[in-house]
C-alpha cells in the first residue's frame, strides 16, 4: 500500500462533502466510493438516488451531504436526471452536474429501460453504478449482476437451472452498443484511478457511466476487510478496469497481478460451494475479449464518433 | 460543519441535521498510537462514515459516528490504529 491521500492532492483533509451519522453498515465499501465520487464531482451537483441501499444514507429528515439529493423510484429515476439536464441546460446553468447514482438493480435490471433510454438520447449525465452484485439492500437477492453459480435468496434451485446456464449481464458491453462518449469501470480501492476516471468523464457533454464494484458486508465477510475485498476483486480479474470512448475504443487502465481467484472467494460466503472453475473460466474469456478490443486500431476520424 | 454549497437546498445548516449518533453502534473502537501515525490520511479516504478528524499532527476518530467497523486499522499502513473492544464506559 504505497499510495497515499497527500500523493492525490486531496489535502487539506477538512473539506469533506460527505459527513457521518448516515445508515450505512459498518464497513460499506459503497459509502466509500460513494464519498471519493463527492469529492471529485465537487459541490455544485444533483444526485438522483435510484432505490437501493443509498436510502439509508440519506433517510429523508436529514442530510449527511452538502449537495442536492433527489431519492427516487428505480424505473423513472434516469428520466428524472435527464429532465433536470434539460433544465439546467435551458437556464444556462452549464456549470453544474447531474449524477445518476443507481445499484446495480436499478441500472441492470429495474432501470435498464430508462438507461438504455438516456444513453440513446444522449443526454449529459454522469451515471454512477453500484454494483454490490446482488439486492443487497433487501436481504441479498438475485441481480443481473450477480456472478454465476452463486446461491442468493432468490436463486433457482440448481437441478432447475444449472449454473453454466445462467449468463451475467455485461453492463458496459450493453451501454457501448449505445455508442454513448464514455464508459469506465473503476473500484473504491483505486481511488487514484477513481478520480481520474471521474474527472475524464466530466469532460464530456452527453451520457457517461462509472461501474464500480463495491463491497457489501451481504457477501458475508468481516466488516474491516471492504477495501481488501474490494482490491482483491481487481487484482484476481474479476472485475477489470478499463475504459471505452465513443463505444468503440478500449483502454486496459489497469494491469493486474491475476492473484489467485481462491484469495478472492475464500474471505466470502457467498462463494461456499461455488465451483469455481466456471468463474475462472469467465474471467479468461472476458480479459482475452478486452484484451482484443483494446489492441485494436482505430482510424482518427473513427475516435470522435460519439 | 458547514453547509458550503452556494446552491439551494433544503437547509442552510446541516449540523442540527446530524441526528443519529451512530457511535451508539460501535463494539470495538479504534486507537491511534501518535507516535506512528505517519499522518499520510489513507484512514481518512476510506472511512465509510467519515470520522477521522485531523488534528494537525496525526489523525483521530470522531467517536460520536464511528461504527467500529475496523477498516481505519486494516487499511493503516503504519499499523498506527489498533481496534479496542468497548468497555461501556
Amino acid at each position: 500500500m504505497r499510495l497515499t491521500a497527500s500523493e492525490l492532492g486531496i489535502r487539506p483533509f477538512s473539506n469533506d462533502r460527505y459527513f457521518g451519522g448516515h445508515g450505512a453498515c459498518p464497513g460499506c465499501g459503497a459509502v466509500s466510493m460513494l464519498r471519493q465520487v463527492m469529492q471529485t464531482v465537487g459541490p455544485k451537483a444533483y444526485y438522483f438516488i435510484l432505490a437501493s441501499c443509498a436510502g439509508s444514507y440519506f433517510p429523508g429528515e436529514f442530510t449527511v451531504c452538502d449537495s442536492s439529493i433527489i431519492f427516487t423510484v428505480y424505473a423513472a429515476g434516469f428520466a428524472e436526471a435527464e429532465g433536470m439536464s434539460q433544465a439546467l441546460e435551458l437556464r444556462g446553468r452549464t456549470d453544474e452536474t447531474v449524477v445518476a447514482y443507481s445499484g446495480d438493480g436499478g441500472a441492470f435490471d429495474i432501470g435498464l429501460g430508462g438507461l438504455s433510454g438516456i444513453a440513446e438520447r444522449n443526454a449529459n449525465v454522469l451515471v454512477i453504478v453500484n454494483d454490490n452484485q446482488g439486492y443487497q439492500n433487501t436481504g441479498g437477492q438475485q441481480s443481473g449482476g450477480t456472478p454465476r453459480g452463486i446461491i442468493t435468496k432468490s436463486t433457482q434451485p440448481f437441478h432447475q437451472v444449472p449454473a453454466a446456464a445462467r449468463n451475467r449481464k455485461d453492463l458496459l458491453e450493453l451501454l457501448a452498443a449505445h455508442r454513448v462518449p464514455y464508459l469506465a469501470t473503476a473500484s473504491a480501492a483505486f481511488p487514484r484511478d477513481l478520480d481520474a476516471k471521474l474527472r475524464k468523464a466530466l469532460t464530456y457533454k452527453g451520457f457517461k457511466l462509472v461501474h464500480v464494484v463495491t463491497a457489501c458486508l451481504n457477501w458475508g465477510f468481516e466488516s474491516r476487510l471492504a477495501i481488501r475485498v474490494a482490491r482483491l476483486a481487481v487484482e484476481t480479474g474479476v472485475h477489470p478496469l478499463y475504459e471505452i470512448e465513443g463505444g468503440r475504443r478500449y483502454r486496459l487502465s489497469y494491469e493486474p497481478t491475476f492473484a489467485p481467484l481462491e484469495d478472492f472467494t475464500r474471505l466470502q460466503r457467498r462463494f461456499q460451494g461455488v465451483d469455481l472453475a466456471l468463474l475462472k473460466q469467465d474471467i479468461a474469456e472476458r480479459w482475452e475479449d478486452l484484451r482484443y478490443k483494446a489492441a485494436r486500431a482505430w482510424p482518427a476520424s473513427a475516435r470522435q464518433s460519439a | 460543519m458547514r453547509f458550503r454549497s452556494p446552491f439551494e437546498g433544503a437547509w442552510a445548516d446541516p449540523d442540527s441535521m446530524l441526528v443519529v449518533r451512530t457511535g451508539d453502534w460501535r463494539l470495538e473502537r479504534p486507537v491511534v498510537r501518535e507516535a506512528r501515525c505517519s499522518h499520510c490520511g489513507v484512514c481518512w479516504l476510506w472511512c465509510p462514515n467519515n470520522c477521522i478528524r485531523d488534528l494537525g499532527t496525526h489523525f483521530s476518530a470522531d467517536l460520536t459516528y464511528c461504527k467500529g467497523c475496523g477498516v481505519c486499522a486494516r487499511v493503516c499502513p503504519a499499523a498506527a490504529i489498533v481496534m479496542r473492544e468497548e468497555d461501556g464506559a
